[in-house]
């Protein structure tokens, strides 16, 4: 009786599909790694500094009150200075994918993230970043959805994070600007 | 001839039409094309801008100290300490805002469009955005806090920019061009690249305020490259000239330095330079002064002289001992 070649696989296929496998799961382990590495932990709204310049501004109605908080002022300001390297204008032919440059300068004191939006009340989020450490940045983005043919003007919200030796990780600070995405017209 | 073949002939045939006709507008248009290919280069920012800032509502203008040598008293409202743009992009940089005032649940703070007046009772707070240049700040005395602090504490809401209040609500405002940063040197910070900025304002005094009653402002910067030019004053013609009325003989002009030329500023015919601009300017006829902020300008009697009625702009460049340009422009018009 003749032997049906389609129910009996060769054994060299098996390992075959039995190393594919492991190198499935060994790739799946190491992007765990690497994202895990990279990625943010959830902040909740206490721990995230509103984006702007004069959050919790209080009243203050003693001189000594007012000496304190000028003082805690003065403090905050020496590690709060964000430097900020990007190209003022980003390229796309489909809307998605842009070229820009987008630094965290090696001058910073913190890894960074970015979230980009397409609305000045920073409702539409376009992209959100991995950490990452001052000297490194992007060349290139490709957004969580696509930007209509013509000029956009986005909004770059630039959120430094420090990761202390626990591996917990604090916003320190935050701040604002404006890049121009250009999407080709069809 | 099998029709077959006859339809495959006449099919080629047309297509080769087609493709002819097609072609012919192309060539055409190729014969008068002219083609210009341009290049796009992409500039690299490198601004430095301060994250969240302490503000104070302080209603009775209190008076507090920045360091042992620098008091500031009657500000109602301040972000207490001294904040900083700073630019050292290889390009001059304009600065614009778009600003944002937000008050949280369970303050009773309201934006105003003016100022309260003295008896006003509501928590009402009229907040400006303000920047200012920090010409003294370079790289070297960044980190100097009596340059910094010295600087910051001598703010006048009077040279506050923009020169239209950029007044706070919680509607978004854009505010364009508030300042121009001049562009770093081999990537540092020089004279004319920084600038403070601050809130400033006031708040009704005479309301109940508590701890409770915040506020806080959203800005989103926007930098543009930019030409960093200073204003070097007021051109105007000499004793009895006429800037409108060049003839034969000279028209002497003079600059005045009463803007942002330092009064005093020492002329010389290095740092001092006049050229004629303009369409018509080989109409006229350029000499130097007798002094080096002043020129004289005429039409010449001979040659291809300026008719009546032609214009031309007169433009004096000054150059300070920091390399930072100040220019001042007048237009000459032939008699």
């Amino acid at each position: 009786m003749a032997q049906s070649t389609e129910t009996k696989k060769p054994a060299g296929q098996r390992w075959i599909i039995i190393l594919l496998a492991a190198l499935i799961v060994l790739l799946v382990a190491v992007l765990a790694v690497v994202l895990g590495r990279g990625g943010l932990q959830s902040f909740n709204d206490e721990q995230t500094p509103k984006i702007g310049y004069a959050t919790e501004a209080k009243v203050m109605l003693d001189e000594d009150s007012l000496q304190a908080a000028i003082d805690e002022a003065m403090e905050n300001a020496k590690n709060g200075m964000v430097a900020l390297q990007y190209q003022n204008d980003a390229f796309s032919e489909d809307g998605t994918t842009f070229s820009c440059m987008i630094a965290n300068a090696a001058s910073n004191l913190y890894d960074m993230f970015l979230t980009i939006y397409a609305d000045d009340a920073l409702t539409d989020q376009l992209f959100l970043s991995a950490l990452v450490p001052p000297g490194s940045g992007f060349e290139e983005i490709t957004l969580d959805h696509a930007l209509d043919p013509g000029d956009h003007l986005v909004y770059v919200v630039v959120t430094q994070v420090e990761t202390d030796d626990s591996g917990t990780q604090a916003i320190k600070n935050q701040v604002i600007h404006t890049i121009k995405f250009h999407v080709a017209e069809k | 001839m099998k029709p077959m073949n006859l339809k495959r002939i006449a099919s080629t045939v047309l297509a080769g039409a087609l493709t002819l006709s097609m072609a012919v507008p192309a060539l055409a248009a190729e014969k008068n094309t002219t083609n210009i290919n341009g290049t796009y280069t992409p500039i690299n920012l490198a601004v430095t801008v301060p994250s969240t800032g302490k503000a104070v509502i302080n209603p009775y203008g209190l008076p507090y100290t920045l360091d042992e040598n620098n008091s500031i008293s009657g500000q109602q409202i301040t972000t207490g300490a001294p904040l900083t743009v700073q630019n050292r992009s290889s390009v001059a940089l304009s600065v614009s805002a778009k600003i944002t005032g937000e008050v949280p649940t369970g303050s009773g703070f309201e934006f105003a469009t003016a100022a309260p007046a003295d008896t006003v009772t509501d928590k009402e707070g009229y907040v400006l955005f303000q920047m200012f240049p920090a010409t003294a700040l370079t790289e070297a005395n960044l980190e100097d806090a009596s340059v910094l602090i010295g600087g910051f504490a001598k703010l006048d809401d009077a040279d506050a920019l923009p020169a239209t209040p950029a007044v706070v609500s919680t509607t978004a405002a854009d505010f364009a061009d508030i300042i121009t940063l001049r562009e770093g040197k081999d990537g540092e910070l020089q004279k004319g690249g920084a600038a403070y900025f601050r809130l400033s304002g006031n708040v009704a005094k005479k309301a109940e305020w508590t701890t409770a009653d915040t506020f806080s402002v959203k800005v989103a910067f926007s930098f543009e490259p930019a030409e960093f030019v200073k204003n070097a004053g007021t051109l105007a013609a000499t004793a009895s000239g006429d800037a409108s009325q060049i003839g034969n003989v000279a028209t002497t002009i003079k600059l005045t330095p009463d803007k942002d030329l330092p009064a005093d500023f020492a002329f010389t015919t290095a740092n001092t330079k006049w050229e004629l601009v303009g369409e018509k300017a080989a109409g006229f006829t350029l000499e130097a002064g007798t002094n080096p902020n002043e020129a004289k300008v005429k039409v010449p009697a001979t040659g291809s002289a300026a008719a009546s009625g032609e214009k031309v702009t007169l433009k004096v460049t000054v150059t300070d001992a920091d390399g930072i340009p100040y220019v001042a422009e007048i237009e000459c018009t032939a008699a």
